[in-house]
């Protein structure tokens, strides 16, 4: 669904992405994860054409992504960022329809699929009157994957979109989420740095660092069989805290 | 879920209606435009300086014609002698008042004219001047008529014999190349002067500080301090006499507005128009009348000046003033948005753009209204034309920060919905610059009232008359005549943007 070809990508001397070669799954949940600065971030956007490669080659469907086509290609993708990227000065609803009405809907196709959508978010149809400024975290995401999703795109490519959420309305929506992606079979690109996240809904992982790729493939893989010490310790970086306590407790 | 959508707030929507305002405020403010001031074909305009003397002799030359049965209009109190000489050139006025020195010292000053051969010179501009009315409004010394008399002193020559006088001398003439260097030299005077304010210099010599000062020769105050006009027997100071230009043309179009101008030729003394601007400056006649009082006892007119009332007055001078805000505003809203886009987005065009705005907001008002003139004549053209350049900095300005300070984020959620650039622009970014660009409209509007009120100096009317009139007169109820509705006005307009922000913007979107 989406190839990346030798993809590299510089700011000034750094390397975001360097010469990247990834073939994401059709129909499956692609897991990004690696620290700040990985190139996490900068590999979604690359693949929806917010950012131009240096160098390499980003397809999508088949069609090479140049940005000529961008525009086309992006009605085919949906794009969730970490604070959901609402545009203040319109409603839930007027977010989540904005392309549709743009592109010439009518009244009553946007209101079927507003009202599928909201069922499918499990989001109180009332709170789509309110602004974003008036949706609590939580509802916000749910507003921001309704509109990336009105158009029904292929692809859904999600940027840390539970990162700023607390950790029991972040639980809630993972469990939304899985059920959303099994219940739909979108190819999805879910950028996080947790790992707990990445293992929960990832049939692939890709850790990265440092703009390449440090090892890809099942959670299970990663954690048995790692590549480098990196990935162990990128690893026990967040298991660690809980299970210290755990040992210090028994000593 | 089916509830209506909140408001009638889509950004279509907001934005039809927007649009449709502004373009009903324009073509309103268009339709409106021709119905003052502007002459018609037929009738005939003359025009008049912002001086008390020049305004009377303007309404002479407006009654004289009227009373050949010719329709005129008179545009009083224009901002200065270029305009005029503009004007007139240009054919936006047929005749107005003015004085050979100026002709000589400023109008034509690069043309070399040769002694008695002005007329022709004028010739050339497909300009013709009357003889002279009777008057040679200079520079002239003046001292109290009973010192005069005590000292025995009736020329400037006479002032050598007596070296212990105090002069006191406005600062211009005190600079000027025919002032009192020039003139100590000449007369060979033996006295120092010092340089003062032209109005401590009349008190000081009421009160006996100061012996002799400088004036115009027509002053209305030399009969209120009964003064005494030195004789320039030397004729040093260049010869100002007063006389009606007007186009050469006007012979074959309108010749008995021509025989009219010519009546008045020598028959107003010094002395006389001292009279005259005298009942104007100190008695607050108003000129129209002055002038008809004069016409009808000595040259037997039947003129009569139809004044306002107050109501009268300060209906036309809104009206005006409404024209110049209304049509400057919408044409600068029309303009500037788009140009604040342009600086926006366009990496080289941008910056030049806001340079460009930003230095044309530092030509003050006034020399941007003087620029106008030239290419564009007297009145509202002239007038809206410099006001909506003035009005274009800060509608630029806040539509390019407003557009500039949108969040990265929300830029690329609608880019990455697939929304082309003008789409984006149009559905995403102008709405979240909207309360940004209203701040500059506001912002426009205050500056534009305020401006507008220079209007009047380039006959566009507005409650700028009504200042400049005041200001020449010193008559401060006339000067609030003009700034009070002003002000009225500036409250009216930014509570009509501030319901019209109530109206336009989402609630998220209010502060």
């Amino acid at each position: 669904m989406i190839q990346l070809d030798a993809v590299t990508k510089r700011y000034g001397d750094a390397y975001a992405v360097q010469d990247i070669s990834l073939t994401v799954a059709p129909e499956a949940t692609t897991l990004l994860i690696g620290p700040s600065g990985s190139g996490k971030s900068t590999l979604l956007r690359l693949m929806i054409g917010l950012t131009r490669p240096d160098a390499g080659a980003v397809t999508v469907a088949g069609d090479r992504l140049v940005p000529s086509n961008a525009q086309a290609l992006r009605r085919r993708m949906g794009y969730v960022i970490q604070e959901g990227g609402l545009f203040p000065h319109l409603t839930g609803r007027a977010n989540a329809a904005l392309m549709a009405r743009h592109l010439g809907w009518s009244r009553d196709r946007i209101n079927a699929r507003i009202e599928e959508l909201t069922r499918l978010v499990q989001l109180d149809p009332d709170r789509l009157s309110q602004y974003p400024t008036e949706l609590s975290g939580g509802q916000r995401q749910r507003v921001s994957l309704m509109r990336a999703l009105m158009l029904d795109p292929d692809v859904l490519l999600l940027d840390e979109p539970l990162g700023a959420l607390d950790p029991m309305i972040r639980a809630d929506l993972q469990d939304d989420l899985r059920g959303i992606f099994r219940r739909l079979g979108k190819t999805v690109v879910f950028v996080t740095h947790d790992i707990g996240e990445a293992a929960f809904f990832g049939d692939q992982v890709v850790l990265l660092r440092q703009g390449q790729i440090e090892q890809r493939g099942a959670m299970a893989t990663l954690l048995d069989d790692p590549a480098s010490p990196f990935v162990t310790d990128f690893i026990q970086a967040q298991r660690a805290p809980l299970e210290h306590l755990r040992t210090e407790g028994r000593e | 879920m089916h509830a209506p959508m909140p408001r009638s707030a889509s950004p279509i929507a907001r934005s039809s209606i927007l649009s449709a305002v502004l373009s009903a405020f324009v073509v309103l403010a268009l339709a409106a435009a021709p119905a003052q001031g502007q002459a018609t074909d037929s009738t005939l305009a003359l025009g008049s300086k912002k001086f008390t003397e020049n305004v009377i002799l303007g309404w002479m030359g407006t009654h004289l014609i009227r009373a050949e049965g010719l329709a005129a209009t008179h545009r009083e109190e224009l901002g200065g002698s270029r305009f005029l000489w503009e004007a007139l050139r240009r054919g936006d006025i047929d005749a107005y008042p003015e004085y050979t020195g100026t002709l000589r010292q400023e109008l034509l000053a690069d043309v070399d004219v040769a002694p008695g051969a002005l007329a022709d010179t004028l010739a050339r501009y497909g300009i013709a001047m009357t003889a002279p009315l009777g008057f040679n409004n200079t520079y002239a010394l003046g001292m109290r008529a009973d010192r005069a008399a005590a000292l025995g002193i009736e020329t400037i020559a006479d002032l050598q014999d007596h070296p212990d006088l105090r002069l006191g001398f406005t600062n211009e003439f005190m600079d000027r190349g025919d002032g009192w260097p020039s003139l100590r030299r000449a007369y060979n005077l033996p006295q120092s002067a010092r340089g003062l304010d032209h109005d401590i210099a009349y008190r000081g010599l009421a009160n006996g500080e100061i012996d002799v000062i400088d004036l115009y020769s027509t002053d209305a105050k030399i009969e209120q301090y009964d003064l005494r006009v030195l004789e320039d027997n030397k004729d040093h100071f260049p010869a100002y006499e007063a006389t009606f230009l007007y186009r050469r043309d006007l012979a074959t179009r309108a010749p008995a507005a021509v025989t009219a101008l010519k009546r008045l030729a020598g028959r107003i003394p010094a002395d006389t128009m001292q009279r005259l601007n005298a009942r104007s400056n100190i008695d607050q006649t108003d000129e129209a009348t002055v002038a008809a009082d004069f016409l009808n006892q000595s040259l037997g007119l039947n003129a009569t000046a139809d004044t306002d009332t107050r109501a009268e007055r300060l209906r036309r001078y809104t009206a005006d003033h409404l024209v110049l805000v209304g049509l400057s505003l919408g044409l600068a809203i029309l303009f500037g948005v788009p140009l604040g886009v342009v600086a926006a987005k366009r990496r080289i065009l941008g910056p030049g753009v806001l340079i460009v705005v930003g230095v044309i907001y530092t030509i003050p008002a006034l020399a941007l209204l003087a620029m106008m003139v030239p290419p564009l004549g007297l009145g509202r053209v002239p007038a809206v034309t410099a006001l909506t350049l003035y009005s274009l900095l800060p509608i630029v300005w806040t539509t390019y920060t407003g557009l500039k300070g949108i969040a990265g984020p929300l830029r690329e959620s609608a880019e990455a919905l697939g929304l082309s650039a003008l789409a984006r622009l149009w559905r995403v970014e102008l709405p979240l610059a909207g309360r940004s660009i209203l701040a500059g409209i506001k912002i426009a509007v205050i500056i534009n009232i305020g401006a507008a009120t220079l209007g009047a100096l380039i006959g566009a009317g507005g409650y700028g008359q009504p200042i400049l009139t005041g200001i020449r007169r010193a008559n401060l109820g006339l000067i609030l005549e003009g700034t009070v509705p002003a002000a009225v006005l500036t409250i009216l307009a930014l509570a009509l943007l501030e319901g019209l922000e109530r109206g336009l913007l989402p609630r998220s979107m209010q502060s």
